[in-house]
């Protein structure tokens, strides 16, 4: 039972990742600083952990789908997180992407019922 | 807020030298928001602070999330490379030692301490390089490992129960004169290994080059002087090396750096009093000046490094006495 637990949440873990990427890419047509992203996508039902979105971030940044900018003021300084040009284009076809598998994975779902 | 600075610290140890303050400050300046937001509702601050850090996690496990290099060795073996490299680095030398030892006790000649003492020093570059043939075997041993038997390692290690984080074990943020700065740390133990393999395996280099030709600069009585050189350059790995591991300086390892520091300037006074130049080459290029910079050199290197030692030494013993008067007063408000 133990190994079957490991097993889901394995998968659902992979399940989950690559939405993550595209739910975070989605919003961030406008800037978001981590903690304001972390609360616009739980205000839209998306659970995700800010030791999860933080480092994705980053990573986004560093792979340069992101531009990042710190703005001082108070009461601290926020680093400011928005699409690159690179980072639109991306995600117009990851979007598009995800579309079709949609469509495709609905469709056999619905006739595996 | 020490223990948010304390969790910082702790995170910052472990992520990428690249953007590491950048990271730290996006960080901290986020977990600060959240632990605005919830003092705001009306949250005490230090549960505030607890909660926010305990929910985020294990600081290594956080600096690891920023990390999308993929390592030789996994982040769940680590652990069990890093405690075969101690034993390696611990059990090579010694063994090494103890041959020496043996050998030299059964060489069938009669027992001269002296003779003894300088076989146990010359024995040390043999031991160092013992120690980093070890250290690059076993990393190759876990290279290996991990590409062809990791599952079978893996499954036991999950077996194994994780403590749950709790953000009040973190450790203490040290005395601004217990700080190591990781860049002193490693330069200093590069340093270190590069002067250890030049004095002991190409004394040569050290020479003047003049017209093409090569003219060792160091003569015979450097080689006495060598043993003491080697003695306190291993101290001083040996120091550096506690340092980046506990990523802090104790009173203990600052005592250990005050002994080196002696060490040294009575190197420095030897090298100034023992003629370790080559004379006759230094006049037959008429470079004598070359010898009475080199000595004033060493006075001023012996002057500036007991000093200097002592004065680091003061500042530490300084603190020590404060943080005591501090924990006397507490005490005495107590009762």
């Amino acid at each position: 039972m133990v190994e079957k637990d490991k097993i889901l949440k394995n998968l659902r873990n992979e399940l989950r990742k690559g939405n993550l990427v595209l739910a975070v890419l989605s919003q961030l047509n406008t800037k978001h600083y981590g903690y304001s992203l972390v609360e616009t996508l739980n205000s839209k039902n998306l659970k995700i952990d800010q030791n999860t979105l933080y480092p994705l971030l980053r990573r986004l940044d560093s792979q340069g789908l992101l531009t990042s900018t710190w703005v001082v003021k108070d009461p601290r300084p926020r680093k400011y997180y928005e699409l690159s040009y690179a980072g639109k284009e991306i995600y117009a076809q990851l979007k598009e992407e995800f579309e079709e598998n949609y469509h495709v994975l609905n469709q056999m779902l619905k006739e595996e019922n | 807020m020490k223990l948010l600075e304390r969790y910082l610290l702790q995170v910052e140890r472990y992520l990428p030298l690249k953007d590491r303050k950048d990271t730290t400050l996006e960080l901290k300046n986020l977990l600060l928001e959240d632990i605005d937001s919830r003092i705001t509702e009306g949250q005490p601050e230090d549960d505030a602070v607890y909660e926010v850090l305990k929910a985020f996690g294990e600081p290594k496990k956080v600096a690891l999330s920023y990390r999308s290099d993929d390592p030789i060795i996994s982040r769940e073996m680590e652990p069990i490379l890093y405690l075969v490299l101690k034993i390696v680095l611990i059990a090579v030398p010694f063994s090494i030692l103890l041959s020496t030892i043996i050998g030299f006790l059964n060489n069938g000649l009669p027992f001269d301490f002296i003779d003894f003492l300088v076989t146990i020093l010359k024995t040390i570059p043999a031991m160092f390089s013992a120690a980093l043939t070890g250290v690059g075997s076993t990393f190759i041993v876990f290279a290996i490992i991990e590409r062809f038997l990791k599952p079978q390692f893996l499954e036991e290690l999950e077996k194994q129960e994780i403590p749950e984080f709790d953000p009040l074990h973190l450790p203490k943020i040290p005395d601004s004169v217990f700080k190591v700065s990781l860049v002193e740390s490693i330069i200093a133990l590069a340093g270190g290994i590069i002067f250890l393999y030049i004095f002991n395996y190409q004394p040569g280099i050290i020479a003047i080059y003049f017209d093409g030709d090569t003219v060792p600069l160091l003569n015979d009585s450097f080689g006495r002087i060598l043993p003491m050189i080697n003695v306190s350059i291993v101290f001083g790995i040996f120091i550096e090396v506690i340092h980046l591991i506990k990523r802090s300086k104790t009173i203990i390892t600052s005592t250990l750096e005050l002994m080196n520091k002696v060490l040294i300037t009575i190197i420095y006074l030897l090298l100034a009093t023992y003629d370790v130049l080559n004379q006759v080459i230094l006049a037959g290029y008429h470079l004598e000046v070359l010898g009475v910079i080199f000595i004033i050199g060493m006075y001023i290197g012996a002057t500036t490094n007991f000093f200097g030692g002592i004065y680091t030494y003061a500042k530490v013993l300084i603190s020590q006495s404060g943080k005591k008067e501090i924990i006397k007063d507490l005490i005495n408000k107590q009762k």
